[in-house]
């Protein structure tokens, strides 16, 4: 019985690897998210008042797990028109109105909801990674769906903050309703 | 098997090479290039780091799912630390850092906030707790004390067993199969949408085990079926209020085979019984969130269970209200508070082995809690006061201070380390149970001699101080490592001092008592470390090694053991195509001793592997094959401290099919 398996797990592998070897290579998921949020970055446009207290910087601010922080590391520094992306660990939802971008990773639910109330007037592009989170109020879901990602765009709400998302990205995107 | 697996790794490490990942920068993409690669999120398991400053061992949905265990008790297999030893079919010790037994009693158990701790012997009913699996979210281990947070009885560890939320089980799921030792399961599981803002589930589930063996390879009669059936329901009332209610009933058949001692001739009795266990809980939960920085919730639940057994019989029902309020405080305290009550009544009958006297009982337990966690530089370094106040009917108040320290130098490290207090408070057999432990046949002119095990109303709690250091780390991409270093010293322990014999004119023996007392001191000291490296995109690697050390003051009559000193989980996850899974996964657990009235029973180490491979036919069907404890055809892992027979654990297979829709 053991040797039966074993000799069906090999069987198995010789036709994995061939399958491996033409598969073209992936890419971690957080590092084409944080890409895509550069392209948010630059492709969004705020109003004046949003950048009162910002001086040359535009603040990201994440709140996530430590593999979020170091994948958003590459995009630190980047120039978005004349100012530079700055990334803010916001892990304790401190002076959220001090963010251009808010990237939730993971929060309870009934967390996220009071940040969404809490973000509702204010100019900042709330991002998340699943379906739900431009559903219930979010603004942006970047949701991997069979390994590729989706933009999912709540347009309500981010016309409702006073943004302006870019047709080049809008035309990319599934606008979702809000509830 | 041993040649397959090397050629398994000798293959992956040649593959390792070419299939490292390419170096092309996402930054390089425009956006229609980055919404067309192909991502991949699987090695996040291996990179992320815990924030708590515990020893944290989280099962995810998709470690159960793929190591094909099918109760709670074989899932903790897979944490650093715990010992999990299956006495027969139907029965487990389960515990963390040693003490372990058939009714340990250092380790606490909550199912979605609801405690499933008994007062009767201060532990758990493994055969009576159970969920459908396949709606877990996620169980999370915490060794050590989790006293303050949690309350008395978490004195080696805490494990939370978390279901999904009902939004998460939409639509239906059926799952059966069947097999040598798994004789038949199956479940069912419908979620659906009852209004704009409410969701909830239904399940029902249930399974034939089969009787393991005897040494000689005869039947064990410990043979049992379930059949159990639940809902949860999730509604949020308003924007900042979400209500949850959610229940179970069970029932179970229980064969098991007694030998027991009696007071007549043959002075021994060994006899087989089917025994009847159900039960059921309800619980609801309220939770407010006042802003993002402060919620709370109040949770009420009743819970209720009765087994007859020929040796005892009881039913328990408990109520339990709870209140937890979180806030932060200025820019760097989180505040987290709360205060509990509970009533739990009893109703026993005598059996043959074992009286309690009330033979009922009302109890209630007050508590309340808080904990400051200061943030002293900015995501940097934290520090962690807290302390459990409670009051119990047995002994009284008791206190359980924890202080933690949290040093992250930078995101890729992570190091902690505690002291705590924590308690385990009496149970009701410990100040109210007369057991007939052993009889020893009349010699000569001499007449028999019965000893008997009682409770003594003055014993009090155990309690331990902890001391703990840790450190966590992903220096290498898609590699972490995890380690523990413990010292546990305990005080009060569990004892007993043997009182002069009497001749019973009236049973025709002399009585022996022996009387529980708290006499005892113990160290326990060790570490535990786990690693888990996603080797490919489609191959994870998941290992621990625990350590324990103990050191027990000499004694005659010490009723506990330490547990083995050391254990090994290696688990492989190899995704050969996405419609493909193929799992090993390999424990080693060193010999260990069960003390019990048959004395001190050896037990060897042994070496077991399980198995399985599915197959995703359409994404919504799965077919597996599940091989269990395949290195030999039965091996021991415990005996129980009395009752019943050594049982050792077969070899097993079944098949499943798991379909959604």
């Amino acid at each position: 019985m053991v040797n039966a398996i074993g000799a069906c797990a090999l069987a198995l592998f010789a036709s994995a690897a061939s399958v491996c070897a033409a598969a073209p290579a992936a890419f971690e998921q957080y590092s084409v998210l944080a890409a895509l949020t550069l392209n948010f970055a630059r492709f969004t446009q705020w109003p004046d008042s949003a950048f009162a207290d910002a001086g040359n910087v535009l603040n990201v601010c994440l709140v996530g797990d430590n593999v979020l922080l170091q994948s958003f590391e590459s995009i630190d520094g980047k120039n978005v028109g004349n100012r530079s992306i700055k990334i803010v660990n916001s892990e304790r939802l401190r002076n959220l109105n001090q963010c251009q971008i808010l990237f939730i990773s993971e929060l309870p639910n009934n967390v996220l909801l009071q940040v969404f109330l809490d973000t509702k007037t204010l100019p900042v592009l709330t991002m998340g990674e699943d379906a739900d989170f431009a559903a219930n109020g979010g603004m942006v879901a970047m949701v991997n769906v069979d390994g590729k990602i989706q933009l999912h765009i709540n347009l309500a709400a981010v016309k409702a903050s006073g943004l302006t998302i870019s047709s080049n990205l809008l035309r990319l995107a599934k606008i979702v309703g809000d509830r | 098997m041993k040649q397959p697996i090397a050629g398994l790794l000798l293959v992956a490490v040649s593959q390792a090479g070419l299939g490292a990942p390419d170096t092309k920068d996402a930054l390089d993409l425009n956006v229609e290039d980055l919404l067309s690669v192909e991502v991949t999120s699987v090695s996040k398991k291996a990179q992320a780091l815990n924030d708590s400053a515990a020893a944290v061992f989280v099962i995810t949905h998709d470690d159960i799912k793929r190591t094909g265990v099918t109760s709670i008790p074989e899932a903790l297999r897979m944490a650093p630390g715990m010992d999990v030893s299956r006495i027969d079919s139907n029965k487990w010790a389960v515990s963390a850092r040693g003490f372990n037994g058939r009714f340990a009693n250092k380790l606490l158990v909550l199912i979605d906030g609801r405690n499933t701790y008994t007062r009767s012997f201060s532990g758990v009913y493994w055969e009576n707790q159970d969920v459908m699996l396949e709606d877990v979210e996620r169980i999370e281990v915490i060794r050590g004390p989790g006293a303050t947070l949690w309350g008395a009885n978490a004195v080696n560890g805490v494990i939370n067993i978390i279901t999904k939320h009902s939004a998460k089980t939409q639509g239906g799921l059926a799952v059966a199969g069947g097999g040598t030792e798994e004789r038949g399961f199956g479940g069912f599981r419908y979620g659906g949408r009852l209004g704009e803002d409410t969701t909830g589930r239904v399940y029902v589930k249930g399974f034939n085990r089969d009787a393991n063996s005897r040494a000689n390879a005869e039947p064990a009669g410990d043979s049992w079926d379930k059949a159990q059936g639940g809902f949860r329901l999730d509604s949020r009332l308003s924007l900042q209020d979400e209500l949850t209610v959610q229940g179970d009933l069970y029932h179970s058949t229980i064969n098991q085979t007694l030998a027991i001692p009696q007071i007549a001739a043959p002075y021994q009795s060994q006899f087989g019984e089917r025994v009847d266990a159900y039960g059921g809980n309800l619980l609801s939960r309220w939770q407010h969130t006042v802003s993002t920085r402060s919620d709370y919730s109040l949770q009420l639940y009743y819970d209720y269970y009765r087994r007859n057994e020929a040796w005892f019989s009881e039913g328990r029902d408990t109520l339990d209200l709870d209140f937890q309020h979180r806030f932060g405080l200025f820019d760097n305290h989180e505040v987290i508070w709360g205060f509990g009550y509970q009533y739990t009544h009893d109703l026993t009958e005598v059996g043959r082995l074992l009286r309690l006297s009330p033979a009922s009982r009302n109890d209630q337990l007050f508590s309340s809690f808080i904990q400051d966690e200061i943030e002293l530089v900015d995501h940097t370094l934290w520090l962690t006061l807290g302390s459990k106040f409670e009051h119990n009917d047995y002994s009284g108040f008791e206190g359980q201070p924890t202080a933690r320290l949290m040093w992250a130098p930078h995101s890729q490290h992570r190091f902690w380390a505690a002291v705590s207090r924590a308690v385990r408070t009496p149970s009701r057999a410990e100040q109210n149970m007369s057991i007939l432990q052993t009889v020893q046949p009349p010699q000569g002119f001499l007449p028999a001699v019965a000893v008997y095990l009682n409770g003594d109303r003055n014993y009090r709690a155990e309690d331990v101080i902890a001391y703990e250091i840790g450190y966590r780390t992903t220096f290498v991409k898609a590699l972490s490592l995890d380690v523990t270093v413990f010292y546990n010293d305990y005080d009060n322990l569990r004892n007993v001092s043997q009182g002069g014999g009497t001749f019973d004119p009236v049973s025709g023996v002399v009585v022996v008592p022996l009387t529980l007392n708290n006499n005892y001191q113990a160290k326990t000291y060790g570490y535990e470390v786990a690693a888990v490296w996603q080797m490919l995109d489609w191959w994870r690697w998941d290992a621990n090694y625990s350590l324990l050390k103990s050191d027990f003051a000499a004694t005659t009559n010490f009723i506990a053991a330490a547990g083995p000193q050391q254990r090994v989980s290696l688990r492989s996850a190899l995704s050969l195509r996405k419609d493909l899974d193929f799992d090993l996964w390999l424990r080693y657990v060193d010999s260990n001793a069960s003390v019990g009235v048959f004395g001190l029973q050896h037990i060897d180490d042994y070496v077991t592997m399980d198995v399985r491979l599915a197959w995703r036919p359409a994404q919504n069907l799965e077919l597996s094959l599940v091989g269990q404890n395949l290195l030999s055809e039965s091996h021991l892992e415990f005996r129980q401290e009395n009752q019943t027979l050594p049982t050792f654990i077969d070899r097993g297979m079944y098949g499943k099919l798991a379909w959604s829709f």
